[in-house]
């Protein structure tokens, strides 16, 4: 029954990381729109806005493209529209809403289409890479000399793969659901990497529990 | 009769814990109002929030796209200055010289500027910071965390870095950038006030030139011998005392910093060059500080190869709003209610009363995370729920353990099996409590203060609370 469920655990792990580094392979991974490479818009309005009636006024006029708006300064009066594309017609069109909404008299050609630069993933993950590393080469020290009766490179290779391999099936997951790398993506692998340490001492304190019993009976 | 009088005590007890647990967690999930000036206040301190949850400071720096007048003589030689007339007597030409000529701005230059950029930011202690750069356009988008240091930053974020020492006279230069190993800021007390100086370390190969130049650019008397021939063509030996100073000049991006000359050599590789007056007072000092390391910060960095103008300077509040952390915060009570329920199935009242107990340690965490400034990030959210999922895991191991053993017992034995497991938990924590950036520092930070919670707050609040209802029997 164990060897059963280890096998389907083994051949769904094996899938999603086949399936993750195909997508990866032929589409790349998603990143959310404040990472990827966007046209925004600022519109000083003059007056305090509330994100509602702007959301309606862009979902009016970009229809399902992915919008992002935040206001400007601490005042409000000033709002940051970020979306995939942004035609003279859409951008005429926004500031003929807005003005209607508003009561002002914004003059289109007054305001600027700006290019956004997407982020790199590379600059993404370089704050990550170093105390990733520290930090794992010092659990695996840890868990040598914790676990050493358990055969130093059985413990070693089982936590190294373990550690491993939780991070390589999020990042499958995370290709094949188009999970968008952005805001929560840190946190699901911080998540991931310490569950997969828990499981690494629960797993070993099991074994270790399972020697001293054998042991005992001998 | 006795027998009943106890069991009246211990409920006295529970109900006065349980009330107790109930008050702490009122206060550490709705807070303490006050009413001041027809405004009902919290007087609980604030959160204090991160980048991605309280906004950013967006700067943007674009291309400049100036150029610079350079009159040259005919050789090709660059002249400090003419006038037109000298210009037209000379025949000297006037050229219009780009700032960012078109080969420097390839992609390899764009790289490198983001890389510096870094450097500075790094070095200025800023723990979050998103850089992008627009490789068709060249600008540069920076996304800084908005506090009272922002605008002192943002003034090293275009700045070149050039840096040379030059003949004043010949304009030779003699030292640049290549000759810097590192620079930071020093500070003397004196009866005066605090002096603050740059010290700017020089490489081995500026170590040298630094020494030769110390040793030439001396303040020295010199003794001139000079025969001259008086009217009656009598000639006469007269002596002159003449003092000659040859001087260096320190420029900085093309200004210049000072002009000197040295009165002893340089033999350690090291100058000091003072900054302002000594201050005694301290927005004084402050700035003058500010203003070493924004140089130091800017020499340590390297040279950027494009010039930047600043484009935009604004802040933008994050999309992230108190809404959403409220929606965060009700999933995570749903979460935990029904944690509770499974508990009470399982555990009956046992259950009831550490559930009760769980969520006093969660509003106790929630006034912690408010009081030793714990930045709340969305990775520290995350690690909240981390923790609260420990402290189910060790409550639910507690339970376990209460129904075959004493609560001491069972306490003591919940501890170290709980503790062993979570050791690589508690080393990561630690560990990432010292990272210089806050997406990871303060899930490290939370995360640690939550694993300190479970130990303490079980000890000292759950396991006697279970202690009190299985004394009860």
């Amino acid at each position: 029954m164990k060897q059963n469920s280890t096998r389907i655990m083994v051949a769904l792990i094996a899938v999603i990381v086949l399936a993750g580094a195909c997508m990866i392979g032929i589409k790349g991974l998603a990143f959310e729109l404040n990472k990827q490479n966007a046209k925004k818009i600022e519109v000083s309005i003059g007056k305090q806005f509330e994100e509602k009636d702007i959301k309606e006024i862009t979902n009016e006029v970009f229809g399902k493209q992915p919008v992002i708006i935040e206001a400007i300064e601490v005042y409000k009066e000033a709002v940051s529209i970020t979306t995939t594309e942004i035609t003279e017609e859409q951008k005429n069109s926004l500031i003929t809403k807005i003005n209607e909404k508003y009561e002002t008299e914004l003059v289109a050609e007054n305001v600027k289409i700006e290019e956004k630069a997407h982020v790199r993933g590379r600059d993404i993950i370089k704050p990550f890479v170093k105390p990733f590393i520290i930090v794992s080469i010092i659990v695996l020290v840890y868990l040598a000399i914790r676990y050493k009766k358990l055969n130093l490179i059985k413990v070693l290779g089982q936590s190294f793969g373990i550690i491993v391999l939780a991070q390589v099936v999020l990042l499958g997951i995370m290709a094949i659901t188009r999970m968008p790398i952005g805001k929560f993506t840190a946190s699901a692998v911080l998540i991931v990497y310490i569950l997969s340490t828990y499981i690494c001492t629960a797993k070993f304190e099991e074994e270790l529990e399972k020697t001293k019993e054998l042991k005992k009976e001998n | 009769m006795k027998k009943e009088n106890k069991k009246g005590i211990k409920i006295i007890k529970i109900m006065t814990m349980v009330l107790g647990i109930v008050l702490i967690s009122m206060i550490g999930f709705f807070g303490v109002y006050e009413k001041n000036r027809n405004q009902m206040n919290n007087k609980l301190k604030d959160y204090k929030y991160s980048m991605a949850i309280e906004g950013a400071r967006n700067i943007q720096l674009k291309l400049n796209t100036d150029t610079t007048e350079v009159i040259k003589d005919s050789a090709g030689n660059e002249i400090e200055s003419a006038t037109d007339e000298e210009i037209a007597t000379n025949g000297y030409i006037k050229e219009e010289i780009k700032n960012n000529p078109e080969e420097v701005l390839t992609e390899e230059n764009y790289d490198k500027v983001k890389e510096i950029i870094r450097k500075r930011l790094n070095k200025l202690n800023i723990q979050e910071f998103n850089i992008a750069i627009n490789y068709k356009t060249g600008d540069v988008h920076i996304e800084i965390p908005e506090n009272l240091s922002a605008d002192k930053v943002i003034g090293s974020l275009n700045t070149i870095g050039k840096f040379e020492i030059i003949d004043t006279e010949t304009k030779e230069v003699l030292m640049d950038n290549s000759h810097i190993k590192s620079s930071g800021v020093l500070y003397n007390t004196t009866t005066s006030g605090t002096a603050v100086y740059l010290e700017i370390e020089f490489n081995e190969k500026g170590k040298n030139k630094l020494k030769e130049i110390t040793q030439n650019y001396v303040a020295t008397n010199e003794t001139n011998t000079q025969a001259t021939e008086n009217e009656i063509s009598e000639t006469t030996n007269e002596t002159k005392d003449e003092t000659s100073q040859k001087t260096i000049t320190m420029k900085m991006d093309d200004t210049e910093m000072m002009t000197t000359s040295f009165d002893e050599p340089i033999t350690n590789g090291k100058m000091q060059l003072s900054v302002g007056a000594a201050a005694t007072d301290e927005s004084t000092l402050q700035g003058y500080i500010t203003q070493a390391q924004n140089v130091a910060v800017v020499l340590d960095s390297g040279k950027l190869p494009i010039k930047y103008d600043i484009e935009k300077n604004e802040y933008i509040i994050s999309n992230i709003s108190e809404k959403d952390l409220i929606c965060i915060q009700t999933a995570i009570a749903i979460l935990t209610l029904i944690g509770i329920i499974i508990l009470i199935v399982k555990y009956k009242v046992s259950g009831l009363l550490a559930g009760i107990a769980y969520v006093g340690l969660g509003a106790i965490y929630m006034i912690l995370v408010r009081y030793f400034n714990l930045i709340v990030s969305i990775e520290s959210i995350f690690g909240i729920i981390a923790s609260l999922v420990l402290n189910y895991i060790f409550t639910d191991m507690l339970l376990k353990e209460i129904k075959e053993e004493n609560v001491w017992k069972a306490t003591g034995k919940t501890y170290t099996n709980f503790f062993v497991r979570i050791i690589p938990i508690c080393i990561i924590a630690i560990a990432f409590c010292f990272v210089n950036w806050i997406p990871i520092s303060s899930f490290g930070t939370i995360l640690f203060w939550g694993l300190v919670i479970i130990a303490v707050y079980n000890a000292i609040i759950t396991a006697p609370l279970l202690k009190i209802k299985t004394d009860e029997k």
